[in-house]
């Protein structure tokens, strides 16, 4: 497996301050500028690695992936293919067709491959992992939470791909408060979820 | 998707050959990306090692989309509620025009009529004697407004 030319190893999300607006950033790696690369790369790695593990694949090997993955995104940016850079969904979306394939080469079955349908315009956590009735309950349970409380969710767990830091600047609280919060709604939306399994 | 077999905190609870299986709170702080790098390379040693933490790390990965797929689908309802007043504005906006406009052209088309409309005379008297009609013509609608039943105009602008 190739090694990042980047040197990034491991990403925490939420650890440092926020950095530059993730548009800019994209744009400027779109024009092909390493720095802003390496800072997307810190900032979604650890998405793209737990989106694996949720499809099945042990971790040491969701890393690999994960790194492939950038590489290839890196590949086509070189080669003028990439025109827009929605993060972290472009790099999951490239990750999962690579351990989708790796999986094929060597017989395996991951979580995701029975419904995975790239032409589906759902978001891949919805195409099969997620039952519908969990999703609901999930949404009814999140519905009911303090707006400020919903807010600082919706942000973190979004398509803009934020961290906890970023999350933090944005509403005006602490990196700690706004792990605090998730911590709190999500073990609500856990129960809320598990309620329905039992 | 449920997780009986561990409580959070549970890492003292029990152990996986000679060494802990990783709690509840543990696995949530990884997928969270809230843990230090050494306690990741710690939960990332463990797991390479234990099957059984691996598959709930898993578990604890899959409910992060989860909950990915719930906030987008809020964020996608709040847009849709958002949304909806700044449509419902143009329409009622649109409707008033739409309104003022065929108001307008009534009262033009019944001031041509005014001036066009040949008025009963003596010469005519069947069209002197012409009951009102109705018809879907706005023209003839107007005129038949304007002349009574004994041929005599409404002084309505005059």
């Amino acid at each position: 497996m190739t090694t990042l030319p980047l040197g990034i190893s491991r990403f925490f999300p939420g650890q440092g301050a926020p950095g530059a607006a993730a548009p800019d950033l994209a744009e400027r790696a779109l024009r092909g500028d390493e720095a802003a690369w390496n800072a997307l790369i810190a900032r979604h790695n650890h998405r793209v690695v737990v989106a694996l593990v949720a499809r099945g694949l042990p971790l040491e090997r969701a890393k690999d992936i994960a790194q492939e993955a950038w590489l290839r995104l890196l590949e086509q940016q070189r080669a003028g293919k990439l025109r827009e850079l929605k993060l972290p969904a472009l790099a999951v979306t490239q990750a999962t067709f690579l351990a989708l394939d790796a999986a094929r080469r060597d017989n395996k079955t991951l979580a995701l491959e029975e419904g995975f349908d790239a032409a589906d315009p759902r978001p891949l956590s919805e195409q099969r992992l997620i039952g519908e009735q969990q999703l609901a309950r999930a949404e009814q349970v999140l519905s009911k939470c303090s707006p400020s409380a919903r807010r600082v969710f919706t942000l973190v767990y979004g398509g803009g791909g934020l961290s906890h830091a970023d999350v933090a600047a944005k509403v005006g609280l602490s990196v700690q408060r706004v792990r605090q919060i998730v911590c709190e709604v999500r073990k609500e939306l856990r129960e809320a979820m598990e309620d329905g399994d039992e | 998707m449920s997780d009986q077999r561990f409580t959070p905190n549970s890492r003292f609870a029990r152990a996986c050959g000679s060494e802990l299986h990783l709690s509840s709170s543990e696995l949530e702080a990884f997928v969270l990306g809230a843990l230090d790098p050494a306690g990741a390379a710690r939960l990332e040693a463990h797991v390479a090692a234990c099957a059984e933490c691996q598959a709930r790390l898993e578990q604890e990965a899959r409910l992060e989309l989860a909950f990915a797929a719930v906030a987008t689908r809020t964020e996608a309802k709040r847009a849709r509620e958002e949304e909806r007043p700044r449509r419902a504005l143009p329409a009622a906006a649109f409707g008033v025009l739409a309104m003022a406009a065929t108001l307008a052209l009534w009262v033009t088309v019944r001031g041509v009529d005014d001036v066009h409309a040949p008025a009963p005379t003596a010469d005519d008297p069947a069209a002197a004697a012409a009951p009102p009609t109705v018809s879907a013509d706005a023209s003839a609608f107007t005129a038949s407004l304007d002349t009574q039943a004994d041929g005599s105009r409404l002084g309505v602008r005059d």
